[in-house]
């Protein structure tokens, strides 16, 4: 019951659309109900899950309400703090403007004309996604040295994000019934017409669900920004951890990050509620949409294509291809050797991948199978992680260890703690995904069969969310691959990975010896990224 | 009942289940639901449902969408728990509200909606699922998948089999451990109409064959009227009904049931000692087992409520000599003469005067829509605006004819005091 209790004071913090009566009728559920069918074990870890997944919230919270209210004030209301709103601000509408321009106008040219190698420019339009962004600002910075500022983030992150709102609004597009736009047209509306006032309805939801997670990846950036010399909340509060050990400034500025983080969440949870009301006109079988005939228009689209995918693709490749091939003296000794630092990067990730699924599935399960209040509050509480940065995630974790389990502070347990945390959203979105394929009734059937529940989850409801399992394992796999700002401030000293090892070159600006550890990363992530994409996006055709 | 064969509906639906009725009658009890209810929330699904079923029958639970048919297979197959009640299988009691035996200890076989086969499992792991290791080789699977006519299937995946072989691969997969009972879940809404009956019968074969007790729960009168050798029929969390298809047909508990089950002319009537006088149709013969009387504890009591009211029949008759009452006429009870003219149709003849106002033909039979010539009656009121009449194969009238209508068998009816009690 600790447990609950936990969960329960911390819903309201961690997640502010839950009201506070709401967790707490959730918690009298649990001891009053008497149709309390859910299994103990399966309650019991999902509430340890959500207790582990709250735990760097709220010693978040601790750390800066030990500080005492003047002085967290004095922290937080000073031009400081109103100078990196601003930046923020000013680059989220820059970049998510951007973005969703570029990515709708992708995502329409792929999947509703008849443009010539559509899977071809689909596929490069999304490679970039799986290029961490700290390599991508490194190539243009490298390249192109006086980028810097607003308009060096703007460009780096456009770049980088865009397939983000181009994925969800060509999946919209695909769903989207024909049928309106045929009725549009009967009705006598133009093709642009038809577009403005029945096409951009239908995506709507896939494009502001888009926008903000554009903006959630921005407040969690700190590696591009760093390069590009633009200062943000992360590399502000990055500076202020690990420079000036100025733990309580750092936990203040961490407290309005996290803030921002959550109420962009929340605003997406309520995008997404309203994708319910898009309803489809006809029933039965889907008929693919309409596609527009280019004729000569084709020129002009197929460059646009071309623009787009040669700077956000072929730009980082052939720059990171150029400096491999230089030699450039470096006073910097390499820590790990490309091997050494691939090796720790592939067990880190390898366990940090098998750890958030172990979060993720008695979650999932609970949520999918016993539907309730309570089940509501530790899904909110798990998916809130969302909305925090990485940084403060190994920060609060730093907290903890420093203060309260100290054998624990630098050791690989702890950086394997955080990454599951961490990506644990991105395995429960998977499981319950997954879940989807293995409905309660066929469970009924095996234990009407006679098998008993453990049996019958054994025998039926694993074998159906393996492939499920198998996409959300790879996809924390590749997210911890790329990972950079959690693994710098709880890596183990002298142990380097990829991302570290890179970082330390470039920090030092030796691009050609940094152009390896990121060559093995692009490899690593981008190579199953591919092919996990291609394979999601078949079993969406199927 | 002799005087009931010449029903073009009952005649179809006389099967060679009339020697499992009888036998049903004398065999012990199987399932016993006594006062079970059961809410999801605040809202009430089931409300005191009482339903006796016995070894060796194949039982229709037959309702609209949210009488609680399902909920109440749920609670059976041990799905869910019931809030108040028990339920009884065999000499066990397996649900009292206050604890409950898990679905795997009750050899309940549970044929779901769509089938819900394993899908990462081939036909015959479908059907060895639930046998215990050691009798996986005994033949077992075997004799069923030849039983379900599956043979050649035996290495195929569910989504390479069409959806009757999938309804009958889970038929045997239930099968296969020789349950007590088995329940079937809606098992031919997912099918398309032409596949639905010839499904309906292998389904039907299957059981029979395997002598096997079975609940089906369905929407579809046509379905449980030919399929069961009992219905129950829920309304509103509760058993309206439960007896043959022919009783229920023939004798609803009321008038809303007989509407349910199937087309129904309902008319004003008065009882007299020697029938129930409807005015211009005449004193019609009332059914022995209804006699006024069908109302009556509204079927609440179980299996045991119809056989109750044939017994009562003509004391009840008797008793309430006099009182209103309203009378059910089927449409095929009606039979149909064509007038040459207006005169002919004024004759002495015996019948009401109407007019076809329109004619549905469907091949094997033909429903008129006709309107009484009221007008020309003195007894306007106990009519009403237009009847349902069925002709047999053959008949096709065009609107504007004009014909004379008479009720050739016993009716049932309802004294209104006891209508208007029910509701």
């Amino acid at each position: 019951m600790q447990e609950g209790a936990l969960a329960a004071n911390g819903a309201p913090m961690s997640a502010p659309s839950l009201s506070p009566a709401a967790a707490a009728a959730a918690v009298s559920g649990l001891v009053a109900s008497r149709r309390a069918r859910r299994p103990p074990v399966l309650l019991g870890l999902s509430l340890a899950a959500s207790a582990l997944v709250l735990l760097p919230m709220l010693f978040l919270v601790y750390q800066a309400a030990q500080a005492g209210w003047a002085p967290l004030q004095r922290l937080l209301f000073r031009s400081l703090t109103a100078h990196l709103l601003i930046n923020t601000i000013e680059l989220a509408v820059c970049v998510t403007v951007l973005c969703a321009i570029l990515g709708t106008a992708a995502a329409y040219a792929t999947e509703r004309t008849d443009l010539p190698l559509r899977r071809m420019w689909s596929a490069l339009i999304v490679i970039p996604l799986a290029i961490p962004d700290f390599i991508v600002g490194y190539t243009w910075s490298s390249l192109w040295p006086s980028l810097h500022g607003l308009a060096g983030a703007v460009l780096v992150m456009t770049l980088s994000l865009n397939p983000l709102i181009y994925l969800p609004v060509k999946a919209a597009l695909r769903e989207a019934d024909p049928g309106l736009e045929e009725a549009a047209r009967s009705l006598g509306l133009s093709p642009l017409g038809t577009f403005r006032r029945v096409t951009l309805h239908q995506i709507r939801p896939a494009l502001i669900g888009g926008s903000l997670v554009v903006c959630l990846a921005l407040l969690a950036e700190f590696g591009a920004f760093e390069i590009l010399r633009f200062q943000t909340f992360t590399t502000t509060i990055f500076t202020e951890f690990t420079l000036a050990y100025s733990t309580s400034a750092a936990s203040a500025l961490a407290l309005v990050l996290v803030l921002l983080g959550l109420g962009v969440l929340v605003a997406r949870h309520y995008a997404a509620g309203r994708h319910g009301r898009v309803s489809r006109a006809s029933g039965g079988a889907r008929r693919p949409p309409i596609r527009h005939r280019l004729g000569l228009r084709v020129i002009p689209v197929t460059l646009g294509c071309l623009a787009l995918t040669g700077l956000s693709l072929g730009v980082p490749i052939s720059t990171l291809g150029y400096w491999l091939t230089r030699t450039q003296p470096t006073t910097l000794p390499a820590v790990a050797p490309v091997p050494t630092a691939a090796e720790t990067t592939l067990l880190y990730a390898l366990l940090a991948a098998g750890g958030a699924i172990l979060l993720a599935l008695p979650v999932a399960l609970l949520v999918e199978r016993h539907p309730g209040p309570l089940s509501r509050v530790l899904e909110s509480v798990t998916l809130s992680v969302q909305g925090l940065p990485g940084l403060v995630i190994a920060m609060a974790l730093v907290f903890f260890a420093v203060r309260y389990a100290f054998p624990l502070y630098q050791s690989p347990i702890l950086m394997v703690a955080a990454y599951s945390v961490l990506f644990c959203p991105l395995a429960l979105v998977s499981v319950r995904a997954s879940l989807a394929h293995a409905p309660a009734r066929l469970e009924e059937t095996a234990r009407s069969l006679g098998k008993r529940p453990l049996a019958a989850l054994l025998r039926v409801t694993l074998p159906l969310i393996a492939p499920g399992l198998a996409a959300g394992f790879c996809l924390v796999f590749l997210s911890v691959v790329t990972e950079l700002t959690a693994t710098l401030l709880l890596l183990p000293s002298g142990v380097k990975t990829l991302a570290t090892q890179f970082w330390a070159f470039q920090n030092d600006q030796s691009y050609a010896a940094a152009a390896p550890y990121a060559t093995a990363i692009v490899a690593i992530a981008v190579v199953p990224g591919y092919l996990l994409g291609v394979w999601f996006d078949k079993k969406r055709g199927a | 009942m002799t005087q009931l064969a010449e029903l073009p509906r009952l005649e179809s639906a006389a099967r060679p289940a009339s020697a499992a009725e009888s036998q049903s009658e004398s065999a012990p009890s199987l399932v016993r639901i006594s006062g079970l209810y059961k809410s999801y929330g605040a809202t009430p699904v089931l409300r005191g449902v009482d339903l006796t079923i016995r070894t060796g029958a194949l039982t229709a639970v037959l309702g609209p969408s949210g009488s609680g048919k399902t909920t109440m297979l749920r609670l059976l197959a041990g799905f869910e728990r019931a809030d108040r009640g028990q339920i009884e299988l065999g000499d066990r009691t397996v649900d009292n509200a206050r604890s409950a035996v898990p679905p795997e200890k009750r050899r309940i076989g549970y044929v779901p909606q769509d089938g819900a086969l394993f899908p990462h499992l081939t036909v015959r792991e479908n059907v060895g699922f639930g046998l215990p290791r050691a009798q996986r080789r005994s033949g077992r699977i075997e004799e069923l998948l030849e039983l379900t006519d599956l043979g050649g299937m035996a290495s195929r995946y569910p989504h390479q089999l069409s959806g009757g072989q999938q309804q009958r691969v889970a038929l045997a997969r239930a099968l296969a451990p020789r349950p007590d009972l088995v329940l079937l879940d809606e098992p031919f809404s997912a099918l398309d109409a032409a596949l639905r009956t010839s499904v309906r019968a292998e389904v039907l074969a299957i059981l029979r064959a395997t002598a096997c007790t079975a609940i089906l729960v369905t929407h579809d009168q046509d379905e449980a009227l030919s399929m069961a050798d009992r219905i129950a029929v829920l309304r509103e969390g509760r058993v309206v009904q439960h007896g043959t298809a022919r009783e229920l047909y023939d004798t609803p508990a009321d008038p809303q049931l007989a509407c349910f089950l199937g087309e129904a002319n309902l008319l004003d009537a008065t009882l007299t000692p020697s029938g129930a006088d409807l005015g211009p149709l005449g004193l019609l013969p009332v059914l022995p087992e209804c006699g006024g009387g069908c109302a009556e504890g509204e079927g609440a009591k179980g299996a045991g409520a119809s056989s109750n009211g044939a017994k009562d029949a003509a004391a009840a008759t008797t008793a309430s000599v006099g009182a209103t009452a309203t009378a059910l006429i089927r449409p095929e009870q009606f039979s149909v003469d064509v007038c040459d003219d207006a005169a002919d149709a004024d004759s002495a003849r015996a019948g009401i005067p109407g007019l076809v106002e329109r004619c549905d033909y469907y091949g094997h039979d033909a429903m008129l829509t006709v309107r009484p010539q009221a007008e020309r009656t003195d007894n306007v009121r106990r009519l009403p605006e237009k009847l349902l009449v069925r002709m047999p194969a053959g008949g096709q009238l065009s609107a504007g004819t004009l014909v004379k209508l008479t009720v050739r068998s016993p009716i049932a009816v309802w004294r209104a005091e006891d209508v208007a009690a029910a509701a």
